[in-house]
């Protein structure tokens, strides 16, 4: 009896490595023909007569389905080398590394040809645009909280100033700002974002939820003074998908006057 | 018999398909030959070159180009033979099936960049991941590129310009974090000429 399952636990075992090899081919970390195929093909079948539990069958159909991708991966491979496309990787690998971005950008250029579009309003985006703007909820009787707020024109772009551009590097100058502040600890949400006008204030806001959103900072809750705090980050989250919350932090020109004072 | 078409015909339906083509209605901008079928008539293939003739002089071309491309170099509505084109795979691919836009005939200067919305690090970022996706036969790991990407530019930079090229359809990430070519590069890139220029520029 325990031969048995002392067999059948090296078996999953062994189908298990399959998977995992196989799973290898299809996220690109191994070639499609560093696989023996048919071994593992032999091996599978040589295993099949010990299923018998549905866990094991289902390990079964698992292992046969992982062989048909590298298979089908083994097909793309021939398919992309037979084509016009095909150049030896590490010879263009080699090449993209040695060149700077200014060749590059040259190269890259002879071959780029974008694609022309116009982004236009529409009768329809237009009734749609009143519509949503229609029923979109009052923010009290007096009408919206920031009527009172001295008006501040945006600053202008000049010719050929892109917004994207100007957005990274001022994004890139306040996650300085932050770390210098910071010292290697944490700031004060409220004490960080205040300036001397609300229209500032409300730049570093915006400016500051995306540092948040990119990973350069973190926002905390400070358990004892139940505070918001910015935490920055030496190094920007490598690791763009691990769960986040989103958090709205409304800035009225009430609580900019309050914390200004 | 088959009915002689008048300039007027050709110039009605030369400016609809202009319209659908220009301005952006969907997602994606251009029209599917399907679309343009319905709304220009079956005869939409010459229609449209009739339209890239006109846009010639303007440095604008009209371009066909299939979801699943097959061939790699970018197509002139002008070389489009009327019958359906034979596939790689021996299948016969309709016109109808693929998408039609307008894109600049020749190339842009460095210069030019910036009125596009365009900085040279982001060019050279997009250059760098389209290559390295190319030679890894179209998808690669995002580490991978984002490991290529660190050893010319500024880390965040790496991280914003992906983003971007995701958001704009030249890249495509699947569940596992693998990139791949994504519409818009088989739309604006002439991927075989940027191999060949790749491993020929500077002598290399």
């Amino acid at each position: 009896m325990a031969k048995k399952t002392k067999k059948l636990k090296e078996a999953r075992e062994a189908l298990e490595r399959i998977i995992a090899s196989c799973e290898a081919v299809e996220a690109g970390r191994a070639e499609p023909f560093s696989i023996p195929v048919e071994h593992h093909i032999k091996l599978v079948g040589e295993l099949f007569p010990l299923w018998e539990e549905p866990e094991d069958l289902s390990l079964d159909a698992r292992a046969v389905e992982a062989i048909s991708s590298v298979i089908r991966a083994q097909s793309e491979w021939v398919k992309m080398r037979s084509t016009r496309l095909y150049r030896d990787p590490f010879l263009l690998e080699e090449r993209i590394r040695e060149l700077s971005p200014e060749a590059l950008v040259a190269i890259f250029l002879r071959a780029w040809h974008p694609v022309v579009e116009l982004e236009q309003m529409t009768a329809l985006s237009l009734e749609m645009a009143i519509k949503y703007w229609a029923e979109l909820p009052l923010r009290g009787e007096e009408g919206p909280e920031l009527a009172e707020a001295p008006a501040e024109a945006p600053p202008e772009l000049e010719e050929g100033e892109v917004l994207t551009e100007e957005m990274q590097e001022a994004m890139e100058e306040l996650w300085e700002e932050l770390r210098k502040r910071a010292r290697g600890g944490s700031v004060r949400y409220w004490d960080f974002i205040t300036a001397d006008t609300y229209a500032e204030t409300v730049r570093r806001a915006y400016l500051v939820s995306f540092l948040i959103t990119y990973g350069y900072a973190s926002l905390e809750v400070d358990p004892l003074s139940e505070e918001l705090i910015l935490r920055p980050r030496r190094r920007p989250r490598t690791k763009p998908r691990e769960k986040t919350t989103s958090v709205a932090i409304p800035i009225t020109y009430e609580e900019w006057l309050e914390h200004a004072s | 018999m088959r009915a002689r078409r008048g300039k007027a015909y050709y110039a009605r339906k030369v400016k609809k398909a202009a319209h659908m083509l220009f301005f952006r209605r969907h997602y994606k901008p251009g029209a599917r030959g399907s679309e343009l079928k319905k709304a220009v008539g079956p005869d939409y293939l010459r229609v449209l070159k009739v339209l890239d003739g006109l846009l010639r002089p303007l440095d604008l071309q009209v371009r066909q180009v299939f979801e699943t491309p097959e061939a790699s170099a970018i197509t002139s509505v002008s070389e489009v033979p009327e019958a359906p084109e034979e596939g790689a795979s021996g299948t016969r691919r309709s016109p109808d099936e693929a998408r039609y836009y307008v894109a600049l005939r020749g190339t842009l200067e460095p210069t030019e960049l910036k009125y596009c919305g365009w900085r040279i690090d982001d060019i050279a970022a997009l250059a760098i991941s389209v290559a390295t996706l190319v030679a890894r036969g179209g998808k690669a790991p995002r580490a991978d590129v984002e490991e290529f990407l660190r050893k010319k530019l500024p880390d965040w930079r790496v991280r914003a310009g992906l983003e971007r090229f995701i958001r704009m359809g030249y890249l495509g990430e699947d569940e596992e974090g693998l990139l791949y070519l994504d519409w818009r590069s088989f739309a604006e890139v002439d991927l075989k000429a940027l191999l060949d220029i790749l491993l020929k520029y500077g002598g290399g």
